[in-house]
């Protein structure tokens, strides 16, 4: 009985948690609409190249986050956003490598290529809307507040609960255990 | 004694198990309409938006207003909360939307891809569409994506990540 509990339980912790765990920690890569880091590279126009083989015309920002880290801002001028994250590779061995390369990244074997460090890096590409605020400073009519009318708000709405599942049968199953313990003990 | 622990153990696991339930049943066990606070809306004199809907992922969720309280989010199980110190959805500004990442709610809200509409439902049925241009995962702190703008956007977030220690933000501009 006792064992058949305990089987239940883990079964039910190990089943709950619907998000992926990705092998590979992703860093944090702040969005273009709010940059941060240093900006590294500023073009106001031109043809600019993004991952994947497309060039569009528009404004491209580079911030650099880390030695390992850099985003590029991409705004066109049909008001488009591209977002590139690089990921410098050296860190990563090749399991992880192929992890993110079937999340999206892509490999590229030089980043000098790309105006970076001449080593391997991973990119991904995503949007973001650069018509309506000052992140990429390009192609937009009109801008962000830096004001929020929120006022002051340390912190997002916690809006999951998975913590105190575990937690719940995490207690559950120790009183489990000790409840038996105890039975064995009085026994 | 023994007998106390075990069936607190027990209690805990069956608890558990619901929340677990609650967390990925398709299907919404309680849409009570509870009380919408309007007053916020004739206070703004606007209409009242009633439901979101994101017809690509199948979504219809009814809106409730919330408020921070001693920097506590108030935060629905019924549908999903509305800022109301932000913007009215459609009228200039951020309006903020947020809920619980359970499958009857939010949950499916990672699949939205750029491009796609989100729709607010207003109280006279009139609805206002808004187009997808930015999916982000931010970490808890940044609280940028409340910032106030000059344009006519929602934007919509959910938890997500390992353990639900990110939020996941979609950025939509009224089309």
């Amino acid at each position: 009985m006792f064992r058949i509990l305990i089987a239940i339980a883990l079964l039910l912790v190990t089943a709950i948690n619907a998000s992926p765990v990705y092998a590979v920690e992703i860093p944090n890569f702040p969005a273009c609409s709010n940059p941060q880091g240093t900006l590294i590279a500023s073009y106001d126009s031109g043809i600019h190249g993004v991952v994947g083989g497309v060039s569009y015309a528009g404004s491209d920002k580079v911030y650099k986050l880390s030695n390992s880290n850099v985003v590029q801002c991409l705004c066109t001028t049909d008001g488009k956003g591209i977002q590139t994250n690089w990921w410098k590779a050296s860190s990563l061995d090749e399991t992880q490598i192929n992890t993110l390369k079937s999340e999206g990244w892509t490999y590229i074997p030089t980043g000098s290529v790309w105006g970076l460090d001449q080593d391997a890096y991973l990119a991904k590409n995503s949007d973001y809307s650069c018509t309506s605020n000052g992140g990429t400073g390009g192609g937009g009519s009109s801008s962000s507040s830096s004001s929020s009318s929120i006022g002051q708000v340390l912190g997002l709405a916690f809006t999951g609960n998975i913590k105190l599942i575990y937690s719940i049968f995490a207690l559950g199953i120790i009183s489990l255990i000790y409840g038996q313990i105890l039975h064995r003990v009085r026994d | 004694m023994d007998k106390f622990f075990t069936g607190l153990g027990i209690s805990l696991i069956l608890f558990g198990s619901l929340l677990v339930f609650q967390r990925n049943n398709p299907n919404r066990v309680a849409f009570a309409k509870s009380e919408n606070n309007t007053s916020v809306f004739e206070e703004k004199k606007t209409k009242i938006p009633e439901t979101v809907v994101i017809p690509s992922l199948n979504i219809n969720l009814q809106i409730f207003t919330s408020e921070i309280r001693d920097g506590k989010w108030e935060v629905t199980e019924n549908g999903v909360s509305y800022l109301k110190s932000s913007a009215v959805p459609g009228e200039r500004g951020n309006g903020i939307l947020y809920g619980h990442n359970w499958t009857n709610l939010l949950g499916n809200l990672t699949k939205i891809k750029t491009g796609e509409v989100i729709e607010i439902v207003f109280d006279d049925k009139s609805k206002k569409e808004f187009i997808v241009t930015l999916i982000q995962e931010v970490n808890p702190n940044d609280v940028s994506i409340l910032n106030n703008t000059t344009d006519s956007r929602i934007t919509i977030y959910t938890c997500s990540g390992f353990l639900d220690s990110k939020r996941f933000v979609v950025v939509a501009l009224l089309k």
